[in-house]
């Protein structure tokens, strides 16, 4: 038996019966439920038709058991900050920065749906008992958009749901969410209707909540989305604020919460607007951070690293009312994307993290003096394309120096530079 | 002859051969070449079929000539805070907040086979180019709306009207117009007529209209967002909807444009009431276009600089253009809007709150007789925010006796703004 066992009263979510963070000292009680969250989509990842291409970011291979381990050594440095749980998916994500996902062969399944790789299972089995052994919840997600390709029909697809199921049943987890699709309403899903339609996605969450042993299940649609009958089929609504501003983000928790004003709202990917977690705080919804950068891209740096994923941290903390060490004010902007190792084919995603983005008005991207880009909504990034997705710099040999210039809404103006 | 002469050198626009703003003692170097201008889309507007639905908002008649009278007058207070230019339709917008039906509304000075134009319409138009003409502005006279296209009875109709109404302008014999073919040419009901909703077709009919008006600026708007290559190339100015971008989407958008590399102005003439967008626009180097459905789409609109949204906006423009306005006192730079006593209909209100500084505000909590009902996180701070440019009504009931807005500021500070209702 599990050592972490997530339950579920109305709203709320408990951890062997008490209420989440309630255990901390001086915590808000306006947190107490949530299930704060992030993206680890990678976490059992391997690419079995092109593994070499994944030897890059300072790693002279890619080895899919390092990377599950490696992250297993980040989650008690993420517990410490208020993280309860993560989404690992049985086929990944996309490196959408890098790689094209329908080129990737990242699929546990067999074709017809009724067995599990092995290799795959020990790597979830590991991070799941790592996670229960720490009290963290995992959202364990069965399928990914082009990876479905792999399941030859629909038939193959309920197999697949009965498999992974019976698979966490039969070791007795207590401390997994079963979330069906990632996101099953977009386009690359169309090729299974059972995963596409709600109907299907109805159907499919009672298979896996009955073949499970009664796990909670729920699933998520595209940024914004949120469907009427999934969300009634679903222990848990699953949400995605990918692309949504805080305005549209709020209206998206209003409109679920109107239909299921008595289950969790579970965000569980969002970006890395931290603008958001204010959002979810505020509506008392869990928040999942998305950082496609820095935890989507095999092999992923699992810890709290420098920038975003510590501001997001620090926030998380903040909101939940744990006592960290304050970020001195000077380390509270970071110009980001120029780490040694994070580059890929001469390309760098370059943006300015900060810890409260909302003291931001904008921020002008200077590179060898001259202003190439100013972003205006969060994440501040240059050839910003959603608040997910931003296009890539070409560094040239020429590059000398990168600047930027942060405008605050007080008026006041602060200079972050890289130079070569 | 015409007293206001508008031509384009490169991506600037001047007026009677000097670049707009330049005479302004002050004024900005970077507003200077720019073509300020709000969306007053209904002012020649007309229901032929049911005007006395457009007896309301405190008016027991609706008269399509006093309205436009009423715009007549407006124009050199608008003036004087920077407005150089207003975009007009002839089969004018949607009263988007109150008529569900637009396509209900009778609207346009064409015959169904394009090739006769209302006398009324015209009159109408003469008055308020030729006054706008008067006081140094330019008018963007829009020919098409997609909620009247049905009233053209085919394509060749739809090339009649241009023509027609391209005659009509050149009659005039102004020189401060500028034609926008189409509003937004690939939306909605504009799919009934290729010639409108295709790039192609509009291409075409923007040469059309340059042709037949004599050789006026032509150009021709999309959707918020909206931007089109071979349109824009075929235009004399580059028109764009900023509708529902995020400012983040509406600075690519101007950039987009940009690397087009075609050299052209960039005009947006209709955004929303989010004055963020403004800054947006002249930091850039773009004119932008003031859209305020409630204050100037809903007919009869009360065309003057009415308090709230508009004010902010006409002295935000001011300020960004260099025109020296007296200051407000903090208190009045945050406005809650939507309980103006004739603004209301079937019991509906759209309330928000307006601010100078929007870019001040993290978000605003709306409360209902003490109780909390929204929170707007993002500009225009609105009850039930649907886009930038659209909210859904609150129905005020007897039980209504306190509205409240608390503005949280980004530095802390905490605005309250109250309305007793009796």
């Amino acid at each position: 038996m599990g050592s972490t066992k997530v339950g579920i009263k109305g709203s709320k979510f408990y951890i062997n019966g008490k209420l989440t963070y309630s255990d901390i000292e001086g915590s808000n009680p306006g947190a107490h439920g949530l299930l704060m969250n992030a993206r680890f989509i990678q976490g059992v990842f391997d690419d079995k038709g092109n593994r070499g291409r994944y030897a890059r970011f300072g790693y002279e291979v890619f080895d899919p058991d390092a990377n599950t381990d490696r992250l297993i050594e980040a989650l008690p440095e993420w517990y410490r900050y208020g993280l309860r749980a993560f989404t690992v998916g049985f086929q990944g994500g996309g490196p959408c920065f890098t790689i094209n996902n329908h080129t990737i062969n990242n699929n546990p399944y067999s074709e017809d749906g009724t067995s599990l790789d092995g290799e795959y299972v020990r790597r979830m089995e590991k991070l799941i008992i790592a996670a229960d052994n720490i009290g963290m919840v995992v959202i364990v997600s069965f399928f990914y958009g082009a990876q479905t390709r792999w399941l030859k029909d629909d038939n193959s697809v309920r197999n697949a749901v009965k498999t992974a199921s019976n698979f966490l049943r039969d070791r007795g987890f207590t401390n997994v969410i079963i979330e069906i699709a990632n996101e099953h309403n977009i386009n690359e899903f169309k090729i299974h209707p059972i995963l596409y339609n709600p109907e299907g996605i109805v159907s499919l969450i009672d298979v896996a909540r009955r073949e499970s042993g009664g796990m909670p299940v729920g699933c998520s649609g595209g940024g914004g989305y949120s469907n009427r009958d999934i969300s009634m089929a679903s222990d848990v609504v699953l949400i995605h604020g990918n692309g949504c501003s805080r305005q549209h983000y709020y209206n998206l928790i209003m409109r679920v919460r109107e239909w299921e004003p008595d289950k969790p709202i579970v965000c569980n990917e969002d970006s890395q607007a931290v603008g958001q977690l204010e959002v979810a705080f505020r509506t008392k919804t869990s928040w999942g951070y998305y950082n496609n950068i820095t935890k989507q891209e095999p092999p992923a740096n699992w810890g709290i690293s420098a920038g975003e994923d510590t501001y997001f941290a620090y926030r998380m903390a903040e909101g939940i009312g744990i006592k960290m060490t304050n970020i001195h004010e000077g380390d509270r902007y970071c110009l980001q994307g120029f780490e040694s190792n994070f580059t890929f084919e001469g390309k760098r995603w370059i943006r300015l993290a900060s810890l409260y983005p909302e003291e931001i008005n904008f921020v002008d991207f200077f590179r060898n003096g001259d202003l190439i880009y100013t972003a205006y909504d969060e994440p501040y990034t240059v050839n910003y394309i959603s608040n997910w997705l931003q296009g890539p710099c070409l560094i040239k040999e020429e590059d000398r120096e990168w600047k930027a210039l942060i405008h605050l809404r007080n008026g006041r103006i602060i200079e972050k530079t890289f130079r070569k | 002859m015409s007293k206001t002469h508008i031509n384009v050198k490169g991506e600037k626009f001047e007026i009677n051969g000097e670049l707009t703003y330049s005479e302004i003692e002050g004024s900005l170097p970077s507003a200077q070449g720019l073509l300020m201008n709000a969306r007053f889309i209904q002012g020649i507007f007309d229901d032929k079929d049911m005007r006395e639905r457009f007896a309301r908002f405190g008016r027991s008649v609706y008269d399509p000539e006093k309205n436009t009278d009423d715009l007549a007058a407006a124009l050199p207070e608008w003036y004087a805070h920077g407005l150089r230019s207003f975009t007009v339709g002839l089969q004018g917008g949607g009263p988007v907040f109150t008529i569900d039906d637009w396509s209900t509304i009778n609207n346009t000075p064409f015959s169904d086979d394009g090739k006769s134009f209302d006398s009324a319409y015209e009159g109408r138009l003469e008055r308020l180019i030729k006054a706008a003409d008067e006081i140094g502005m330019t008018v963007i006279v829009s020919l098409l709306y997609q909620a009247q296209a049905h009233r053209l009875k085919d394509g060749e109709a739809v090339r009649n009207a241009v023509k027609t109404a391209c005659a009509v302008l050149k009659n005039l014999d102004c020189s401060n117009i500028i034609i926008e073919v189409a509003n937004e040419h690939h939306v909605g009901n504009f799919k009934i007529h290729p010639i409108i909703h295709s790039a192609e077709g509009m291409s075409y009919l923007i040469e059309l209209a340059r042709e037949q008006s004599g050789g006026m600026l032509v150009g021709c708007s999309g959707g918020g967002g909206y931007s089109n290559r071979e349109i824009a190339k075929v235009s004399d100015i580059i028109l764009i909807h900023g509708n529902n971008c995020t400012r983040q989407e509406y600075y690519n958008l101007i950039k987009k444009v940009r690397s087009f590399g075609m050299n052209k102005p960039i005009v947006c003439n209709e955004d929303s009431p989010c004055i963020g967008q403004l800054e947006v626009s002249l930091r850039n180097g773009a004119s932008w276009g003031y859209y305020n459905n409630l204050t100037k789409q809903e007919p009869p609109a009360d065309w003057g600089i009415t308090t709230g949204e508009d004010t902010y906006f006409a002295r935000r423009m001011a300020e960004r253009i260099g025109i020296r306005t007296p200051s407000l006192r903090f208190e009045d730079q945050y406005y809650f809007q939507g309980f103006e006593r004739d603004i209301t209909i079937d019991n509906k209100r759209w309330i928000r709150l307006a601010s100078l500084y929007p870019e001040t505000i993290n978000y605003v909590e709306f409360y209902r007789n003490g109780e909390l009902i929204d929170i707007a996180y993002d500009e225009p701070f609105m009850v039930n925010n649907v886009t930038t440019w659209i909210q859904q009504p609150c129905i005020i009931s007897e039980q209504d006796k306190e509205w409240k807005a608390l503005v949280y500021l980004r530095n802390g500070q905490v605005v309250e703004k109250k309305v007793e209702l009796r």
